[in-house]
C-alpha cells in the first residue's frame, strides 16, 4: 500500500522451468485459444522445459517483441484448464511469457537490417512500436514520429507503475532501438511535419498513423469544466508520465482527499488504484451491481483489498460546487432492475433517489475515443462517424495515398492484443507496398 | 533543437526569449501557441507565441515569472536549450483585411496581441490598440503596439502621465467613436466580463484569449477538453482565441477564478519545497 511496485512478481529461472514442464504435461487437457500473439506458444514451452531459455526466449521474441507488456496487461490465455504447479499455485501462461520477455535485452541479440524504402510511424504507443519492430525486420528503415516529449504513448501516460513499469517500458525502447528503429519526439503530426513534408524532403516513402484513442469522453454534465473535475486518462498522465506531486518534479499534485471515479473499465480502476496509493480515499461508481464490472476479476479484488469502495447502481446526475467554483461533490441517482416490455433485465433510474458523494476530485473514465484532433487535417484523409480513420476492410489502407493507418486510431474500442495483432497485420501491408 | 538566441529583460519580471526550432517555425503563425517544458523536471506550460522570425529559425515567447516553471525559464540563458517545445497548436487567427480592429490586452496579455496587431496591420487594417498596466514599471510592449497600431491608447491604475484608470473608458471611446469590425482581447476575467457586455450592446464580435483556463492545470495535455456551451472543445487544436458568443463569458471568469484557486490550494507542498529546493541548487551552481 502507498508504494508503486509491481503487484505481481515474476518467476525465477527454476520456477518458469518447472511450470513449463507442468504445462507440457498437460498438452493435451488443455482447451481454448492461445495468445494470438505467439504463433507456437507451445513450441516456447518446449524449449524453456528443456532449460533452453535463450532459444525459447528468441522464438517468443520472433512473433511477439512487446511479449513484456502483453505479459502485464493481457489476459490470461489457454483459460479453459487450470494447471496448478507442486505449491498448488496456478501456472500462469503470461507469467512464462514474463519472464523470458524481461530476459529479451540479454538473451535475443539485435537483428539490423538495412533496406533502401524509409516509412514513418506516427505515434509510439503499443500500435507504433509492434509496427516498428516488424517493419525494421524487413529491412525497411523506420522513424518514430512522437508528439509528446516522451516515448510509449499509452504505455507511457496510462498504465501505472505498478501493472507495467516504467524500465520495463525504457527496456523495451533500448530494444527497439538496438534493432535499428530511430526515434524523434517533440513532433507534432502534421501540424510541425507534414505528410508531404515526410513524402518530399523526409525521403520516405509511406506512414502508418497510430496516434492511438487518447480523446477521453466526458459525462456531458453542466460544469463539467469546473476545478476538480478531469478525466481518468489525464490523471493518469499527469501521475505517471508528469511525475505529479513527485520530487523533484515541478508538477503539482491535484487529487483532492476523496476521490470519486466514475465508470468501471480498466482505465477507472488504474486511476482508482493510483489514487488509493497517494493515500486517497476512493470510491468508484458502477451503473449496476459488481457482477457487471467488465474487467478481469483479479483486478476488481485486488483493488478492494487495497482499499477501493463500490458504489454500486448509481448514476451521476450533477456535479455540485462550492461558492468558488471547485468541485465538492457529484450527484447520484440510485438505479435498479426492472423487467422491460420485452421480458429483458434492464438498469433504469429511480426517480427522486438522489444522492451526494461528496469528493474534491472527480475523475471521469467513460471510454476513449480515437485521437483525430490532427491526424484530421491530412489532406484526402476520411474519417468514420465516430471520428475514428477509415480503412478499408480488413486491411490498414486509409483513402489518402501512401497513408495507413493501425490500431486504436482505427478501432478506439479494441483490446491491447487486437491492436498489437492489427499493427504487425498494417506492418506486413507497408512493407508490401513498399517491395511491390 | 530548442536552442535560445536571444534573450531580453522587459521590466523586472518579464522576458522575452528567443528559442531556435527549425521544424516548428516556418509553420507557427499568428494566434497559435505552443507547449514549452524548461527541463524535464517541468510541467508542460501552455505559451503564445508573441513573434516568429523566419530568416533567424525562431520564435519568441514573452512571459512574466511567476512560478517554478516561468522561474526556470527566465533563469535560462543564451545557449541553453528548452527539454521540449511542441506545437503549433491552436488555429491560427486569420489576418484578412476587415476595416478597423480593435486591440485590448492588460499586462502580459499584450504579447499575444502583438502579434496579431502586426498581422492585421500588414493585411491593410485600421488597428487601434488599447493596453492597460497595473504601474508605469510593469509595462511592456508599449513602443511595439504603438508601431504597429493606428491608434494606441495606454492606461496605468497607479496614474501616470494622467492616464490613471482601466481600460474600459478608452475601450468606451473606441467603440463609440472607432465603430471596430472585430475586437480582440486578454486581459484579466473580470475586465473581459466588462469588455464583453459593452462589446454584445455594440455587437460587435468579440474573440478572447482563454489561455487562462489551461494554465492553471497542473500540466498542458494535447488531448485534455474543455466543455463549452455543452460541447467538448479541443484547446489544442482549435486554439485558444473563442469567439465571445460561443461561450458563457460568466462561467470563463468563474471557471478561470476557480481553477486559479484550485491550483493554488491542491498544489502538493512537498513538490512545491521541492522545486523551490531544486531552484535554490540550480541558482547556486549557475551564479555560485
Amino acid at each position: 500500500m502507498g508504494t508503486f511496485a509491481e503487484v505481481h512478481l515474476g518467476l525465477s529461472k527454476s520456477e518458469a522451468v518447472e511450470n513449463a514442464r507442468i504445462f507440457l504435461e498437460r498438452e493435451r487437457a488443455v482447451k481454448g485459444a492461445g495468445c494470438p500473439l505467439t504463433e507456437d506458444f507451445f513450441a516456447v514451452l518446449k524449449l524453456l522445459a528443456v532449460n533452453d531459455v535463450r532459444g525459447a526466449a528468441q522464438k517468443l521474441y520472433a512473433s511477439n517483441p512487446l511479449a513484456a507488456v502483453t505479459a502485464r496487461l493481457a489476459p490470461e490465455f489457454f483459460v479453459e484448464t487450470q494447471v496448478f504447479n507442486r505449491k498448488a499455485a496456478r501456472v500462469s501462461l503470461r507469467a512464462l511469457e514474463r519472464f523470458l520477455a524481461d530476459r529479451f535485452s540479454s538473451l535475443v541479440k539485435p537483428d539490423v537490417k538495412t533496406g533502401r524504402y524509409k516509412a514513418a510511424v506516427i505515434g509510439s504507443g503499443p500500435a507504433g512500436l509492434m509496427a516498428a519492430a516488424f517493419l525494421v525486420r524487413q529491412g525497411i528503415a523506420v522513424t518514430v514520429f512522437e508528439s509528446a516529449p516522451f516515448l510509449g504513448g499509452s504505455l507511457r501516460c496510462y498504465i501505472p507503475e505498478f501493472r507495467l513499469p516504467a524500465v520495463v517500458l525504457d527496456q523495451l525502447l533500448a530494444r527497439l532501438s538496438a534493432d535499428g528503429v530511430e526515434f524523434r519526439t517533440n513532433v507534432l503530426f502534421p501540424r510541425a511535419l507534414s505528410a508531404e513534408d515526410l513524402f518530399e524532403e523526409g525521403g520516405f516513402s509511406a506512414v502508418l498513423l497510430t496516434a492511438g484513442a487518447g480523446v477521453a469522453e466526458m459525462l456531458g454534465l453542466a460544469d463539467e469544466n469546473a476545478a476538480g473535475v478531469m478525466a481518468a486518462a489525464e490523471m493518469l498522465s499527469l501521475t505517471r508520465a508528469m511525475h505529479a506531486g513527485q520530487e523533484p518534479y515541478t508538477t503539482p499534485g491535484f487529487l483532492g482527499n476523496r476521490v470519486v471515479v466514475v465508470g468501471h473499465n480498466e482505465m477507472a480502476f488504474d486511476a482508482a488504484r493510483t489514487a488509493i496509493r497517494q493515500g486517497r480515499q476512493v470510491t468508484i461508481v458502477v451503473a449496476g451491481a459488481e457482477s457487471d464490472i467488465k474487467v478481469p476479476a483479479d483486478m476488481v479484488r485486488e483493488a478492494a483489498e487495497e482499499g477501493l469502495k463500490f458504489k454500486t447502481f448509481a448514476a451521476p446526475v450533477s456535479l455540485s460546487l462550492d461558492s468558488s467554483g471547485c468541485v465538492k461533490g457529484l450527484v447520484c441517482r440510485h438505479l435498479d432492475y426492472r423487467i422491460d416490455g420485452a421480458g429483458r433485465l434492464t438498469v433504469v433510474e429511480e426517480a427522486d433517489a438522489e444522492f451526494v458523494l461528496e469528493a474534491e476530485t472527480v475523475l471521469v473514465a467513460r471510454g476513449m475515443k480515437a485521437n483525430t484532433l490532427f491526424v484530421s487535417e491530412i489532406p484526402g484523409l476520411d474519417l468514420n462517424l465516430d471520428g475514428s480513420v477509415w480503412v478499408k476492410p480488413d486491411s490498414s489502407y486509409t483513402s489518402a495515398r501512401k497513408i495507413f493507418a493501425a490500431g486504436h486510431l482505427v478501432r478506439p474500442g479494441a483490446s491491447l492484443l487486437d491492436v498489437l495483432l492489427d499493427a504487425r497485420r498494417a506492418a506486413s501491408e507497408v512493407a508490401a507496398y513498399l517491395k511491390g | 533543437m530548442f536552442e535560445i538566441i536571444g534573450k531580453q529583460n522587459l521590466n523586472q519580471l518579464v522576458r522575452r526569449l528567443d528559442i531556435r526550432a527549425d521544424l516548428l517555425v516556418p509553420k507557427l503563425k499568428a494566434g497559435q501557441f505552443v507547449a514549452v517544458m524548461p527541463d524535464c523536471f517541468s510541467r508542460r506550460v501552455p505559451m503564445n507565441v508573441y513573434e516568429v522570425d523566419i530568416r533567424r529559425r525562431c520564435f519568441s515567447l514573452i512571459f512574466e515569472e511567476r512560478d517554478a516553471e516561468t522561474a526556470k525559464l527566465g533563469a535560462l540563458r543564451i545557449n541553453d536549450r528548452l527539454f521540449a517545445v511542441n506545437g503549433p497548436y491552436g488555429t491560427p487567427v486569420l489576418a484578412e483585411k476587415v476595416g478597423t480592429v480593435l486591440f485590448i490586452g492588460e499586462g502580459i496579455g499584450l504579447a499575444s496581441i502583438a502579434f496579431l496587431c502586426r498581422s492585421f496591420k500588414q493585411a491593410g487594417n485600421k488597428v487601434i490598440g488599447i493596453a492597460g498596466f497595473a504601474e508605469r514599471n510593469s509595462s511592456v510592449l508599449e513602443n511595439q503596439l504603438r508601431l504597429n497600431c493606428s491608434k494606441f491608447h495606454v492606461m496605468y491604475k497607479d496614474g501616470m502621465h494622467d492616464r490613471r484608470g482601466d481600460i474600459l473608458a478608452p475601450f468606451k471611446k473606441a467603440l463609440a467613436e472607432e465603430k471596430p469590425v472585430r475586437i480582440y482581447a486578454h486581459a484579466t476575467a473580470q475586465s473581459v466580463k466588462d469588455i464583453s457586455l459593452l462589446a454584445a450592446n455594440d455587437k460587435v464580435p468579440l474573440w478572447v484569449n482563454m489561455i487562462g483556463l489551461l494554465d492553471p492545470r497542473p500540466s498542458f495535455s494535447d488531448t485534455a477538453m474543455l466543455v463549452i456551451n455543452g460541447e467538448p472543445y479541443s484547446p489544442a487544436r482549435y486554439g485558444v482565441w473563442i469567439k465571445a458568443g460561443q461561450m458563457d463569458v460568466n462561467s470563463f471568469v468563474r471557471d478561470n477564478e476557480a481553477l486559479k484557486e484550485y491550483a493554488g490550494c491542491r498544489k502538493n507542498e512537498a513538490a512545491l519545497s521541492a522545486s523551490k529546493n531544486v531552484w535554490a541548487r540550480l541558482q547556486k551552481f549557475i551564479w555560485g
